[in-house]
Order: C-alpha cells, then sequence, then structure tokens
C-alpha cells in the first residue's frame, strides 16, 4: 500500500505534487486548477494593492483646530526630549529670545531653563535651582536680553542673563504692612515697563500688584483680593501706545482686568468658562493659555485668542466662540487636545508654542499657523 | 471516482484528488470562463490602484492627523436638577459636524434615544446619557445628568440642622436644602452645606401632617477634596428608626460625582420625619488624608414625586 493510502482522504480540497509537467502533457484538471490558482492569486494581489493604498492614505490629512483667521495645525513632538537627561515637571512659561530661540521655563530643578531653536532642536540648558520656578519674561535692556524668574515656593522674584546669572533679586516686601511674612508672597508673573519698571503679580499670594522700579525699589502696591481671585498673569498692553496699561489675570474669576501703569482700575474683559493664565500680547491680539474651562475640570484646557477689540476670535482645542448680545457664550474644551496650557510663546511667523503645566511631564507643543 | 477519495499515478506523478473537487472545478471552469476572468481582475486590480492616486495622495506628515484626538464631552444644561412639572435639558459640543446622540432612562422603566439637535423636554424622573461624534475624531467618552420630579412638601417643612454646616460651606443656611438649586462640582459654590461631623441630623417638621413613602439626600462626592459619602442614612419617625441605607467604604479614589439618594419606607402620616446622617469612621486608608475626618456635602432634601 502506497503512503498516501493510509490518509483519511475525505476532503473537499486536494494535496498535489507533482514533477514539473509541460501543459500539454499535464491532465486537464489539473492544469485547470494550476491555472485557476495562478489567476486568483494574480487578481486578489492586484485588488489588495489597488485598494489598500485608498485606505491608507485617506487616513493621512493633517488635522487644523481654531477657528476664523487664526487656526493651526499641531506639532505633537517639537519639543520633545530624552527625559533621562532632560526632564521636565511642570513646563510652566515660555519665551522668544532676540536670536529667535524659544526659551521654557520649567520647575524641574535639573533644567529650569531649555533653550531650543524655532524648529525644536535643544540648544541650551541651565538650572537656578529653583524648585517652583513659575513665571518667565524677557526684556530687552540696552540690546540685551534678560529674564524674570518668579518662584513661588522660595517667594522671590530673579533677574538674569541668558545664561543665567543672576543680576538682581525681588524678595518679599518686608515692612510692609500687607506682608509680615515671606510666605504670603507667592509671585506667579511679572511685566516689565519700557521705562525698565518691573511689575509683580502674587497670584498664589495676597493677590497685590507690586510695583518696583528697575532697580528693585518698591514704588507702590495694588490690586489685592477685592479685585483678583488668582492674580496668575500680568502684562503690558502698549497697543494704543500713547496709552499703556497692565492687563492682569483674575483667573478664577474668568476675567481679564485693565489698570493703568499706577494703579488705578479701568475695566474688565470678561471670558466665562475660561481659566486663562497671563496674556501674551502680539501685534494686535492677546492670546491666554486656558488652563481649564467649564466647570473647571481636570484636563480640560484650551488657547484663548482675542483680537484688537479683545474678543475672543480663536480658542484652538475649544468651542466656538460665540458673542450674544454683546457677551461671550460660556466657554468649554470642545478637543481633547490640550491638558493644562500654562503659557503661549507667540514668534514671529505668529506660530505658538504651549507649554502645559501637570500634564504627564509633557514637553511643548507648536501650532503652526496655517 | 465515486464518493472516496482516489490515488492516480500518471507519467511519474502522484496525486490525491477528491471526486468533489473535480465537480466543482468542471462547473467552475465552465462558468467562470479562466481565460477572461483573469483578465477582468487582473483589469480591475489596476482600475482600483490608478483610481487611488487620483485621490488626494497625502504623505503621512509629522503634523497630528485625524482620528488622533478625542471630542470632549458633551455639555448637558438642564433648567432644574429637581423639578415638579417637567425639566428642559439641552446637550451641546460646539464644533462643526459634531453629532450628539442620547439616551434617556430611569432604572427599567420606558425611555427613548435620539439625536440632539434641540432642547429635550423631561417629565419623569430621567438619567440622559450622551456623547459627541465626529468624521475626523475620536468618538467621546459619554455626559450623563440625572434630573429628579420632586413635589414641594419639603419647602412646606421648617428644617432644623444638627450641627450647624461648617463654614465656609454654610450656603443659605436650612433653606439651601429645598431651594431646588442642584450645587455644582465648585462646591464653594454657594449651594452646597458642608459638615465635617460624626453624625448630622435634620428634622422635619410640617405644620400638618403628610403622607410620605419616601425622602430623598443629594449629595456630592469628591475624594480629592475629602467629601464622601456617609456611612450610613437612618429615617425616623416619632424617634423611631422606620427605614435606613447602609453605604460600602469606597475601596479607592473615584471621579467626583453626585449622589442621589432615595430611602422608601411604609406611608406615614406624619407632621414630622428626620434624617439621620452617620458619617465614615475617618476617612479610608488609601487616602493621604487616611483616619482624618471625612466631609460630608448636601445641597437637597426632597420627596419624590
Amino acid at each position: 500500500m502506497s503512503l498516501f493510502s493510509k490518509y483519511n482522504l475525505h476532503t473537499q480540497f486536494s494535496v498535489i505534487f507533482f514533477q514539473k509537467s509541460s501543459r500539454s502533457t499535464a491532465p486537464r484538471y489539473v492544469m485547470i486548477r494550476r491555472n485557476f490558482i495562478k489567476n486568483s492569486s494574480l487578481a486578489l494581489g492586484g485588488f489588495t494593492l489597488g485598494t489598500l493604498p485608498i485606505f491608507d492614505l485617506k487616513n493621512y490629512k493633517d488635522i487644523i483646530i481654531g477657528h476664523n483667521s487664526h487656526q493651526y495645525k499641531i506639532d505633537l513632538n517639537w519639543g520633545a526630549l530624552n527625559s533621562n537627561f532632560y526632564p521636565v515637571k511642570d513646563c510652566h512659561e515660555m519665551v522668544q529670545d532676540s536670536k529667535g530661540r524659544i526659551i521654557l521655563l520649567t520647575n524641574h530643578i535639573k533644567n529650569n531653563i531649555i533653550i531650543y531653536d524655532k524648529s525644536g532642536q535643544l540648544q541650551e540648558v541651565w538650572t537656578t535651582k529653583l524648585p517652583e520656578a513659575h513665571g518667565l519674561t524677557l526684556n530687552v535692556e540696552d540690546g540685551q536680553d534678560f529674564l524674570y524668574i518668579t518662584d513661588s515656593e522660595k517667594n522671590k522674584v530673579i533677574k538674569t542673563t541668558l545664561s543665567g546669572k543672576r543680576v538682581l533679586e525681588l524678595n518679599f516686601p518686608k515692612g510692609k504692612e500687607k506682608y509680615t511674612s515671606p510666605t504670603q508672597y507667592k509671585p506667579t508673573e511679572t511685566a516689565i515697563a519700557e521705562n525698565g519698571d518691573i511689575y509683580v503679580a502674587d497670584g498664589y499670594g495676597e493677590q497685590w500688584i507690586l510695583h518696583y522700579n528697575s532697580n528693585g525699589e518698591l514704588l507702590n502696591i495694588f490690586g489685592g483680593k477685592e479685585y483678583f481671585d488668582n492674580a496668575h498673569g500680568i502684562a503690558i498692553d502698549n497697543r494704543d501706545s500713547k496709552n499703556p496699561t497692565l492687563l492682569i489675570t483674575a483667573r478664577q474669576q474668568n476675567k481679564l482686568k485693565r489698570f493703568t501703569l499706577d494703579g488705578n482700575f479701568l475695566s474688565e474683559i470678561n471670558l466665562p468658562g475660561a481659566f486663562i493664565c497671563r496674556p501674551v500680547i502680539h501685534g494686535q491680539h492677546v492670546y491666554l493659555a486656558t488652563i481649564w474651562s467649564g466647570d473647571g475640570s481636570e484636563g480640560s484646557g484650551f488657547i484663548s485668542i482675542l483680537d484688537k477689540n479683545n474678543k475672543l476670535i480663536s480658542a484652538p482645542g475649544g468651542c466656538i466662540p460665540t458673542y450674544k448680545n454683546g457677551d461671550l457664550k460660556p466657554m468649554y474644551q470642545a478637543l481633547k487636545v490640550f491638558t493644562h496650557p500654562h503659557d503661549v510663546c507667540v514668534d514671529e511667523d505668529e506660530n505658538l508654542y504651549v507649554a502645559q503645566w501637570n500634564s504627564g511631564a509633557t514637553y511643548p507643543i507648536k501650532l503652526v499657523r496655517v | 471516482m465515486k464518493g472516496r477519495s482516489s490515488i492516480a499515478a500518471e507519467n511519474g506523478k502522484i496525486e490525491i484528488c477528491s471526486p468533489l473537487f473535480h465537480s466543482r472545478l468542471r462547473s467552475n471552469y465552465d462558468l467562470l470562463n479562466i481565460r477572461n476572468m483573469k483578465k477582468i481582475l487582473v483589469g480591475l486590480g489596476f482600475l482600483c490602484f490608478a483610481l487611488s492616486c487620483k485621490t488626494s495622495m497625502q504623505l503621512p506628515s509629522s503634523f497630528a492627523q485625524e482620528h488622533t484626538f478625542q471630542l470632549a464631552k458633551p455639555i448637558i444644561k438642564v433648567d432644574s436638577v429637581f423639578f415638579q412639572k417637567s425639566a428642559t435639558v439641552s446637550i451641546e459640543l460646539e464644533h462643526p459636524e459634531v453629532e450628539i446622540f442620547f439616551v434617556a432612562k430611569h432604572l427599567s422603566t420606558d425611555g427613548f434615544l435620539g439625536k440632539a439637535t434641540a432642547p429635550i423636554e423631561i417629565k419623569d424622573r430621567k438619567t440622559i446619557t450622551a456623547d459627541a461624534h465626529h468624521p475626523n475624531f475620536l468618538k467621546s467618552e459619554s455626559a450623563s445628568i440625572e434630573v429628579i420630579k420632586i413635589n414641594s412638601i419639603a419647602r412646606k417643612a421648617k428644617i432644623s440642622m444638627t450641627p450647624k454646616p461648617k463654614a465656609p460651606y454654610i450656603g443659605n443656611g436650612a433653606a439651601t436644602l429645598t431651594d431646588f438649586k442642584k450645587g455644582s462640582f465648585q462646591f464653594r459654590d454657594g449651594n452646597w452645606l458642608g459638615f465635617a461631623s460624626d453624625t448630622v441630623q435634620f428634622d422635619l417638621k410640617f405644620p400638618k401632617k403628610q403622607s410620605l413613602t419616601s425622602i430623598g439626600i443629594s449629595f456630592l462626592k469628591d475624594h480629592d477634596s475629602w467629601i464622601f459619602l456617609p456611612k450610613k442614612i437612618e429615617i425616623l419617625n416619632s424617634g423611631k428608626i422606620i427605614s435606613e441605607s447602609v453605604f460600602p467604604t469606597p475601596e479607592s479614589e473615584v471621579e467626583p460625582d453626585f449622589k442621589f439618594v432615595n430611602i422608601s419606607f411604609l406611608e406615614k402620616k406624619t407632621d414630622s420625619i428626620s434624617i439621620r446622617i452617620i458619617n465614615l469612621e475617618g476617612i479610608p486608608n488609601w487616602h493621604p488624608g487616611k483616619g482624618l475626618p471625612s466631609w460630608l456635602f448636601i445641597d437637597e432634601v426632597f420627596f419624590p414625586n
């Protein structure tokens, strides 16, 4: 008995193996079967090759976020670094220096300052060993860039060169009736006027705005809890060059408040549902990282962009900004792009760099203007 | 060949065939006309490939692509969570091309579902669950809200609280419990009464006897803020416990949520009823505040309709 007869052959498919035979001598059914398999394989291969690209290509389309004139593509990998060497805890704030480099402030004491070029390549890293480095402002003075960094845990503001050399320190205003202890003073942000005067927002402390001259001498204290619940950010608004004012965040109140440079309240801009961090003014627009939204739930952030009339015109990651009878409808997150945006830096091409707090130690995201 | 597989040897070839295959192959050959079929199938394959070339061909870029991000949960708004006749619910997520679908039901009772294009009127106790869809984004997580039909009996009662709520969570005193206003997750919104004691008791005194069969209490649960549900709730009438509800001790942190507790009892015609809320015996061990007193946050006492 041959080897094959021992197998149970009640199957619907045949097994054929044979020596190579010519078309003319192979049995008819063998040839038919061979051709059928060959043709089917060829057709299947062609079909697969033809249709796969359709399904594949369909998925490759860049997402665009934002509204009206300010829309962006998202580069999630822009600032990514090796966390073994350049770790971050929270990315707090970002500025652009005179060389066009993007400077990131983190509260990781190994590298408080991380400097990138605009393409996201690492340029330089150094530290001030500040455990809660929070606010970062850059000011050009006599052609040189200086950084103003706040630390709410160390209760101070420091001024450094771009290489980290400290040139000025502003500690808590001892002897002033507003403060009795350094721990009351938890500065979150600074703004520098054209004449070099320094404004410090005590956003995590007593909510005062402290006004110093360029030598660090205290000139005025204003604001306080009467005006602010979390005076998180401050900026000089020079859009009306003849009449510069201060724009100060009241984050828990979802408002920007406008003051004169000598501390008189003028007006407020209401942004319901938007827990804004600090105003960044670029051209005629105001950019605000919005760390929470709606009812203030975790992970509900987006970006707010105001036009020259201080109307919210674009909210990348947020819902469509809508005004009714002059009032903005409460804002909220629509897309889960951002977790907790904490600051926005705007470059000369109006691209945005977004630093995030409490987002799993992630690096900044770049939004490219389209 | 008859029903069994056969072995054939021809010209040195060994071949094992089944008769079923032969009959099938013959009919295939007859029907398909393989030579033409080959041309058709190959041509089809190349046509598909050519068509794909005509579509907007885009190679993957360094930017985030479609289907990367998820939609946020839709926003559900209601004019009043506690209502007497009806509640109007609106669901939205203001983003172009978003579609929202919802389901409204309560336990095993009949409900209804649909696409949220206009405000929805609810006339009975319901939980409304909704999620958002968009062709370019991942489906959102579900959002939900419970709306409860109540009567106004509680507003007729004079309520005394023992102890009083602890500042700053004092709301508007006892009136907070019958104002039909739902507190939010921002527990400092003035709509919550906060207690940090072992036991809290509400004594309700009506001007005249009421026929009661159940009572409801609305709680906030926010473990991150040290706010927990109670261990037990007892309903008392004339000093006697007529019903109670026990809650399991939470074993881990959960997201903030509201809890509407309904406690039923045999019908009572009475002009007074008391609610005794027994707090946890300290925050659970898994929590950073383990062993310390937990908070009880209550915003409403109601009688379901």
